[in-house]
């Protein structure tokens, strides 16, 4: 892992240990590197911190999601701060070790906008405030047998249906 | 799905989630929307674990409402599984519509739905069950929602930065520029307006009465401009009894009770309210009240900071609890800033988030310095009823800083001195105060309270009284006139002893010293009354032997003082103590200062 003490102690902030950001290969990268390994090859300087992508089911990288350092500045915001590779289309972001779940019915699914809220809460759900988040949440889903009509939601399903730009996702263990 | 705490705002993004929510509902999940609260620098939920911690983000998660959007397609699917499984319907499926109805917020549908499930599990379940169930956890959940809800606000004034010596300054400037206030009286409004939001840290809390002798000198105003900075202000011109101690004890809130005449009143609704607020400066102070069908008694809290505005003033116990601010008319073009509702509400928000936070952040440190406070106080000068009242606004200065802590106890110099002239004016400090300059005027060793009454008559605070005497004649008026007297000594449980001719007789130095501890400390006008034998020396060494006759200890107030500690008047009185000193009546032996009185102390010494 070649994240700098700075981007280390950004994450700690949110609760994102640096054990958690090795598991989930979230790296620094120079404009070169992102251009070469991840296929980010938009005009301006794309240096900054990449979130990878992996596929719950066999474990290989889709895709990526590029944090810039130097993002241009438009009316005093910055534009293009999160970027993709090239021609890509949106995927869904799922954390380090939720492999074995996703075929879970059981298992909530809790859905975030970005990448490191769904880091943060996986850190942040410690094993007393899961508990705790469990026994509510145990209500809602214990109900949840395995029927033909509970279908597991799937990426592409989403994607398709709902036609909705905001998919990433947290999966959290029961 | 807990999208950022911007997701309503963004027609998008709602509409987005929306399409999402439905389309998993239809797949058969389950969905709630969790919102993250739109906090000062939270977005997402990463920074509201960053700001919150791990247990707000588990608060957010808890409070996950079911997408209004779909919830309808929730209970109707719970009411089919309880009809498909009639007539074995189990808790489990009565759990689970219950809790989807309780979610419904439109209170119509909610009543619909209630109505349907009674339909399903008619014979089973009554309807009145099911609306108590629905009910019951509709206030548990709105109880998460509050609990939730204060949580946020607490990490949010946790981070607002509060420097209390500033803030103490920007709430006095607040005030002067708003009210015509004599010296002193806007700091004393700004610590008091800061303490009313942490009152229940102290064992104490002072009142604070706003006087002037005619109308039109901005009780009112200040009154307004307290309502606007006090915590859970609660301004009222007119309090029944029952809505006095029933709002202090639900909301413990600063009670600012204007046009507050009527509470000095003999009425039995104002001596009602007074003994609400006699009992009310002190923490743990109860008011017993009949309550219910049953008349069962319950006790109601009552202990919350209260001002008092009113013409004249107030007067006896209640005075006595109070910070008294005497206010005069403005000077005629004396130009201040607006006090208009509007302007009063723009001009307080950021004072108002400073002072939560100040209280939520100095809590502790307040508690520990109280508690910290040696027996002889922090403020040694400051004693007794004057440290109640003054103490916790001295506790908020000290921490403020050693320069806040030197202005306020300059203020409270200046206040002791006035306070105590307002309460000589008093009828009954007034008349005590007249009592004790005649039994000090009185030759005799001993007085009946007839041998004072000529006395008396001449005086401001017994003339009107004597004078309205009636009798048969003068005799029967002169005696109805010591009557007077004597009742009015019996207040103090002095013990005399008939004598010669019938009549109740007093020893003087007794009666001094006892009225003595009863007006009020640094009065500045006090009569000055002859030395009571023990306030000179109190020691005689007996000649022959190494023994010693200590004399009554010092008492506190009126001229009591020996000169080495500082007594305001430390010159001997006119030869009143002479007369005592040369009386075998007079149980200890005394020895004075002055070159004159040393013969007679040798010639007591001799007696002895």
């Amino acid at each position: 892992m070649n994240l700098t003490p700075v981007d280390l102690q950004k994450f700690e902030v949110l609760g994102i240990g640096s054990e958690l950001l090795e598991q989930a290969c979230v790296e620094r990268v120079t404009d070169g590197e992102a251009r070469r390994e991840y296929g980010v090859t938009l005009a301006g300087d794309m240096s900054g911190i990449v979130f990878p992508y992996f596929s719950p089911m066999d474990g290989l990288r889709r895709t990526c999601r590029l944090r810039r350092d130097h993002p241009e500045i438009e009316r005093g915001k910055p534009r293009k701060k999160y970027v993709v590779a090239y021609g890509d289309r949106r995927h869904l972001y799922f954390v380090p070790g939720c492999a074995e779940l996703v075929n879970d019915h059981s298992v909530p699914v809790v859905l975030v906008e970005a990448e490191k809220s769904a880091l943060a809460l996986v850190a942040g759900l410690n094993a007393s405030s899961r508990s705790c988040f469990l026994s509510q949440w145990a209500d809602v889903l214990d109900g949840g047998d395995a029927s033909a009509s509970r279908r597991a939601p799937t990426a592409n399903g989403w994607t398709k249906q709902a036609r909705c730009p905001i998919l990433l996702s947290a999966v959290i263990e029961m | 799905m807990m999208l950022d705490s911007n997701a309503d705002a963004k027609p998008e993004v709602r509409s987005a989630r929306f399409a999402l929510a439905r389309e998993l509902n239809h797949m058969g999940a389950r969905v709630r929307i969790a919102t993250v609260p739109p906090l000062d620098g939270v977005n997402g939920p990463d920074d509201l674990i960053a700001v919150g911690g791990d247990e707000a983000i588990s608060s957010v998660l808890e409070l996950a409402q079911p997408s209004p959007e779909v919830i309808t397609a929730e209970v109707e699917a719970a009411i089919g599984e309880i009809l498909a499984a009639k007539p074995n319907i189990g808790a489990e499926h009565m759990r689970r519509a219950l809790d989807a109805v309780a979610d419904v917020s439109d209170h119509i549908d909610r009543t619909m739905l209630e109505g349907r499930i009674a339909a399903a599990v008619r014979g089973v379940v009554p309807k009145d069950t099911i609306v108590r169930e629905v009910s019951a956890r509709r206030q548990e959940r709105e109880a998460r929602q509050q609990d939730f809800s204060s949580r946020n606000r607490e990490a949010e004034l946790r981070a607002v930065p509060v420097d209390a010596a500033r803030l103490i300054e920007e709430i006095e400037t607040f005030f002067a520029d708003r009210a015509h206030l004599p010296e002193g009286a806007a700091r004393v409004l700004s610590y008091f307006a800061l303490n009313t939001w942490t009152f229940k840290l102290f064992d104490t809390v002072p009142y604070l009465s706003l006087e002037s002798a005619v109308p039109g000198c901005g009780k009112s105003t200040v009154i307004r401009l307290l309502d606007a900075l006090s915590c859970r202000s609660r301004k009222a011109s007119s309090l029944s009894e029952a809505v006095m101690f029933r709002l202090i004890d639900a909301e413990g809130p600063t009670l600012l009770v204007d046009e507050a005449e009527t509470i000095d009143g003999r009425s039995e609704r104002a001596e009602a309210l007074r003994a609400i607020a006699h009992e009310g400066y002190k923490q743990g102070g109860q008011v017993p009240r009949c309550q219910g069908e049953e008349h069962d008694v319950r006790w109601f809290d009552v202990y919350c900071p209260k001002t008092f505005a009113a013409i004249g003033g107030l007067t006896g116990a209640l005075l006595d609890r109070c910070l008294v601010i005497h206010m005069e008319k403005a000077p005629k073009g004396s130009v201040r800033k607006s006090t208009r509702h509007r302007a009063l509400h723009r001009d307080r928000q950021e004072l108002v988030v400073q002072l939560e936070a100040y209280a939520l952040q100095s809590s502790d440190a307040l508690r520990r310095l109280y508690e910290a406070e040696p027996d002889c106080g922090y403020w040694p000068s400051i004693t007794d009823r004057e440290a109640e009242l003054w103490g916790p606004l001295l506790i908020h200065a000290r921490l403020a800083g050693p320069d806040c802590e030197a202005k306020l106890i300059a203020v409270v110099d200046k206040f002791s001195e006035e306070e105590a002239e307002i309460k000589s004016a008093d009828s009954k400090i007034a008349k005590t105060i007249a009592l004790l300059d005649a039994i000090s005027t009185h030759p005799d060793t001993t007085f009946t309270p007839g041998d004072v009454v000529p006395t008396l008559a001449q005086s401001e605070a017994w003339g009107r009284t004597l004078a309205e005497v009636k009798g048969r004649n003068d005799d029967s008026v002169r005696i109805s006139q010591a009557a007077k007297v004597g009742y009015f000594l019996r207040n103090f449980r002095l013990r005399g002893k008939k004598n010669g001719t019938g009549h109740m007789a007093y020893e003087s130095a007794a009666a001094i010293a006892c009225l003595s501890a009863h007006v009020p400390q640094n009065f500045p006008k006090s009569p000055k009354p002859p030395k009571p034998p023990s306030q000179n020396h109190c020691v005689i060494q007996l000649p022959g032997n190494n023994a010693s006759l200590v004399g009554p200890e010092t008492k506190e107030g009126f001229g009591c003082q020996s000169p080495e500690s500082g007594d305001a008047n430390p010159e001997p009185s006119d030869g009143q103590g002479l007369d005592l000193l040369n009386s075998a009546r007079v149980a200890v032996a005394v020895l004075t200062n002055d070159e004159d009185d040393r013969t007679n102390s040798v010639m007591m010494e001799g007696e002895i």
